[in-house]
């Protein structure tokens, strides 16, 4: 795997909000096809190290390069080209509430010009993958909380992503709806999908014994293949 | 492109229909707005109309001495029609004098009957009508000038300049007032559905956020929502058409001799002489503040 170029690489990457150092000097290589989770208590800089790999903000130095380009040069109007190749999943689902499940996905294929046939063969193919065939016409309201987030884990995927970056997924969920979609994650990282996932449920850290990087006061302390949840 | 149009539309659709009470009460707001608009131009116009009507029955008739001449009523008359604001000079020859005279009901008969053809005491004159009113001081000054005074029997100039005062102190505050009040009126209605229709994209503020988020372009945010904001002035425009459409109906049928069902009696033709006109306005009103308001209000909050 070490022959491989990073598909994720972040060098030396820092963000101050204010006097509070967010993310400080991070180095982080992930390679195509590996599962990463992120962990580390509230405050340690996982979601800003996220934010700032989905471009939703700029570092304040240091370089991000994502499939070979670095992201932080990316221009305003090459944002949603980006944002289209990588799939992502959010702890509070961010569905549109006043549109269908079919319709909340088709969404992610409509905007990117997919063809309405295409949409109308990859909808279901992705809702059967996340387990929710048959919830086509539910809106979100009328979803359980596992549901939801299969729901935007459908959306992340349907576009075919080679990247797929979840943060705290599982953050509002029970148990049983955690392991539903810490296993559909694993599913998709079989397919050949790069996971990286943010959290910090131990029971699921430790249950699925991949690579772990912990994460403190903006630091990375600790890189484990088949890591524990050690913070 | 066609595919990316129809998806566009289609969003805004959605929205619009599907955020049921914010579109409702945007929709609403904008009828109201475009109600106080439409109603307030309808008044302003047919005031104005009536008013113009009233000006065109107002004139003054210089009357001359038999003893002038012809050619010098003539020149009297090229001298008012140099004047541009000078609508009309009418001759009226003694036996238009006459005849006009005769045709006079206010006169009693036995007074009519005193006055004939061959025993015509009545003097030729020139009939004058003016947009201007400031021009009737101009007839007036001429009537006292050197060359003509001599030969001026009489104007009806200071008996009508009281009324002539009036009616142009009227017209002018009239003018003014509906200038004023119409700029108000348009600019709380501005006000008012920008308010709303900032709340409406504040509250959608979210959504705006996850669509970016799934990678949609800059125009496929942005576009629904202007053409939502389309709808609410296109939705607003014929509500508030219906509802002036009936009111004046229901307005014109109630008879009563009152001066507002006078007043409302004359308007009804006017609204429906101009009814396009007035409807092109509110619609104009209606989108470049439906539309105007949906892009400020994305500028200004929401970060795309």
């Amino acid at each position: 795997m070490e022959e491989k170029k990073p598909i994720i690489e972040v060098r030396d990457v820092a963000k101050v909000y204010g006097k509070n150092k967010a993310l400080d000097g991070v180095k982080l290589d992930i390679y195509p096809g590996e599962f990463v989770i992120l962990v580390g208590p509230s405050g340690a800089g996982k979601s800003t190290l996220v934010r700032l790999i989905i471009r939703e903000e700029k570092p304040d130095s240091g370089k991000i390069r994502v499939a070979g380009r670095d992201i932080t040069r990316l221009a305003p109007r090459e944002l949603p080209y980006y944002r289209r190749n990588i799939g992502i999943v959010f702890q509070d689902y961010k569905l549109l509430p006043t549109r269908s499940v079919w319709e909340n996905i088709a969404y992610a294929l409509e905007v990117s010009d997919v063809s309405d046939e295409d949409i109308q063969r990859r909808i279901p193919r992705v809702l059967s993958a996340v387990n929710l065939s048959g919830k086509e016409k539910a809106y979100p309201d009328q979803l359980s909380g596992g549901e939801a987030q299969r729901v935007s884990i459908a959306r992340a995927l349907v576009n075919l992503p080679k990247i797929l970056i979840a943060d705290e997924p599982t953050g509002n969920l029970d148990p049983q709806a955690s392991r539903e979609v810490a296993d559909i994650l694993e599913k998709i990282n079989c397919q050949g999908t790069t996971v990286l996932l943010a959290t910090h449920n131990k029971d699921l850290v430790d249950r699925m014994r991949k690579r772990v990087v912990v994460m403190k006061q903006g630091r990375i302390v600790s890189d484990q293949n088949q890591g524990r949840y050690t913070c | 492109m066609l595919i990316r149009i129809e998806r566009i539309l289609k969003t805004a659709f959605i929205n619009f229909f599907r955020n049921g009470w914010l579109s409702v009460s945007a929709t609403l707001i904008m009828t109201l707005a475009l109600l106080a608009i439409g109603s307030f131009f309808i008044i302003t116009l047919s005031t104005n109309k009536i008013v113009a009507e009233l000006k065109g029955k107002v004139d003054i008739v210089v009357n001359f001495k038999d003893e002038a001449t012809d050619a010098l009523i003539g020149e009297f008359k090229s001298e008012l029609l140099a004047k541009p604001n000078i609508q009309s000079v009418r001759y009226i020859s003694k036996e238009d004098a006459l005849r006009e005279f005769k045709a006079r009901t206010t006169v009693k008969r036995e007074v009519r009957e005193l006055v004939s053809p061959q025993d015509n005491p009545l003097p030729r004159g020139l009939q004058v009508q003016s947009v201007d009113f400031n021009e009737y001081e101009y007839v007036s000054a001429l009537t006292k000038d050197p060359v003509y005074s001599p030969y001026i029997d009489s104007s009806s100039y200071e008996d009508n300049k009281l009324i002539i005062e009036n009616i142009d102190n009227a017209t002018k505050f009239i003018e003014r007032f509906g200038i004023v009040l119409s700029i108000f009126f348009t600019a709380v209605a501005i006000l008012v559905v920008f308010n709303t229709v900032k709340m409406a994209v504040t509250y959608k503020s979210k959504e705006i956020e996850i669509m970016r988020l799934v990678g949609a372009s800059d125009s496929f945010v942005r576009i629904p929502f202007l053409i939502e904001g389309f709808l609410y002035g296109l939705f607003g425009l014929v509500i508030s058409t219906l509802v002036i459409f009936v009111v004046i109906n229901v307005a014109a049928s109630l008879s009563s001799s009152t001066i507002f069902a006078r007043f409302v009696a004359r308007m009804v033709p006017i609204y429906y002489q101009d009814f396009w006109f007035i409807t092109l306005l509110q619609a104009v009103v209606g989108t470049v503040i439906g539309i105007g308001s949906s892009w400020l209000s994305i500028r200004k909050n929401v970060k795309i």
